[in-house]
């Protein structure tokens, strides 16, 4: 697949760290990082990434009100929750909010690449 | 040793002996108070350290702490017992904890938290959430395809109904009007060819109008044919005796045969199939063959009835051209006429369709061109 512009958004540095690096190790490049739901809706315009992986739980905005909020702005906002939250309400709520793609962690390589995949085959250009 | 310090380290024994993660943190400031072997073995020495940093690398009080929800409103122990599955970011592994809080010996009130890792029975449950998640996308997406679909659907209600109702009513008067004037007024006869030319652009009006309903209905699949007897014979001379008269005949003839002999008046035959489909389609392929002929040429409509099958093939002198006889029953391919809007041999092979029969160009004699049409014998449709 072709490289992508991502933006990673969690509150763990650490995980923001590791996943920078399994994108890049896929062949993408990292445009951008926010480490709060408000960060990450205040920088996603000047970013303009083609995809988006979002943390649930944050401090100041969850990702779930920031994933609501991106898709308000950019209906066509490509949004992946990668998140420690399994529970069937938590699932719904973020897909409801517009996520296009689900992940738990920890995060697997092949996963990712299979999701991201996915996705840009559905909606990228 | 004193009382408290015998108790404390009694406590910590007792805390290394069990196979599970156990850390002891001071509510009032998140300081590691103890650890016990199994953090000891991962995080070496770890007391005095803050619990956010060193067991969770987070720089301040984690989210996801409860310490708040074990402590009483005046900060003491309040007998209950936390329970709830957390993911590690720093190790990437999955523990339930257990967490509650009592008087350490030494008189401060600590947190004590029981850490069982559950990694590998989260794993299976982690896949069933994301498969979830999965089936929860696609359903979002399949309802957004049914939206549209639904547009879909009341966009072509729409459109027939415009077609129907809303064109073809003053169309009608269009058309009869033009009769009233030249039968009960004396016009002058520049005045009433001008009327007759307003009658036969109403007339054509209809025939597109009526055309692109069917069109419509054919390219959407909402056509669904219910057979009932059609004189072919009787069509094909009508067809031939209506457009000889037209403009568009421009002194070229047209001929109608039953296997290629003429056909006898009163002659008939009856084929089971949609007539407001065959009617069209007919004049279709022969106002196509009268306009490809060169003047004073002569169209033929030959019918040839089998017994499964009923053909009948529409000839005319003239070729058309190599580069579109592959393409020449796709909509909007024209021959390059004027005002042709390449939808007659398009919609011909529709209606053909719409029967179950095929519909082919035959360009094999030089100098010639015929469009051979089959019409399966409902029964035969299937085969």
């Amino acid at each position: 697949m072709r490289p992508l512009r991502m933006m990673v958004v969690d509150d763990s540095g650490l995980t923001v760290k590791k996943m920078a690096r399994l994108l890049e190790e896929l062949g993408h490049e990292v445009a951008g990082m926010a480490t709060t739901g408000r960060e990450a809706v205040d920088a996603y315009g000047a970013v303009a990434p083609d995809m988006v992986t979002m943390d649930i739980t944050m401090p100041d905005m969850d990702g779930i009100e920031a994933t609501r909020r991106i898709m308000a702005q950019s209906p066509d906002a490509c949004i992946v929750i990668v998140t420690s939250h399994g529970q069937e309400q938590m699932v719904m709520d973020a897909i409801e909010a517009g996520a296009k793609g689900y992940i738990l962690k920890p995060v697997k390589k092949e996963k990712l690449a299979e999701t991201l995949e996915t996705i840009a085959a559905k909606y990228l250009p | 040793m004193n009382a408290s310090m015998l108790e404390s380290a009694l406590l910590k024994t007792h805390f290394d002996v069990i196979p599970f993660g156990i850390y002891v943190v001071d509510v009032a400031n998140y300081e590691l108070v103890f650890v016990n072997r199994h953090y000891r073995e991962q995080l070496g020495a770890a007391e005095g350290g803050k619990c956010y940093k060193v067991l969770y690398d987070n720089d301040g009080p984690c989210l996801h702490c409860r310490i708040a929800d074990l402590l009483t409103p005046e900060g003491m122990p309040n007998g209950i017992t936390a329970v709830y599955d957390h993911f590690n970011e720093r190790d990437e592994r999955w523990s339930q904890l257990q967490e509650k809080t009592m008087g350490w010996p030494d008189g401060r009130v600590v947190k004590y938290a029981i850490a069982v890792d559950i990694s590998e029975l989260k794993e299976t449950q982690n896949r069933l959430a994301e498969a979830h998640a999965e089936l929860a996308i696609r359903n979002r997406e399949l309802a957004a395809q049914n939206r549209i679909l639904q547009e879909n659907i009341e966009l072509r209600e729409h459109v027939e109904r415009i077609a129907r109702h809303d064109l073809k009513a003053p169309l009608s008067a269009l058309i009869g009007l033009p009769q009233v004037l030249l039968e009960n007024y004396d016009l002058p006869e520049d005045a009433a060819s001008v009327v007759q030319l307003i009658e036969q652009a109403g007339h054509s009006m209809l025939d597109m109008l009526n055309q692109s309903l069917v069109l419509f209905r054919l390219e959407t699949g909402a056509y669904v044919l219910s057979p009932r007897p059609v004189d072919l014979a009787d069509l094909a001379q009508r067809t031939a005796a209506r457009l000889s008269t037209l403009p568009v005949a421009r002194g070229r003839t047209i001929r109608a045969t039953l296997a290629g002999n003429p056909l006898a008046p009163g002659e008939s035959l009856d084929y089971p199939g949609d007539g407001l489909l065959l009617g069209p389609m007919l004049q279709n392929l022969v106002v196509n063959a009268l306009e490809a002929s060169p003047p004073g040429g002569e169209v033929t409509i030959d019918l040839q009835p089998q017994a499964d099958q009923v053909q009948f093939a529409v000839s005319n002198p003239g070729e058309v051209p190599p580069s579109i006889r592959a393409r020449m029953f796709e909509k909007y391919v024209t021959m390059g006429k004027l005002g042709g809007t390449g939808l007659g041999a398009y919609s011909a092979a529709l209606a053909v369709r719409a029967h179950g029969g095929r519909i082919e160009l035959d360009a094999g004699v030089p100098g010639r061109t015929t469009i051979m049409v089959t019409l399966p014998r409902p029964g035969d449709v299937a085969a």
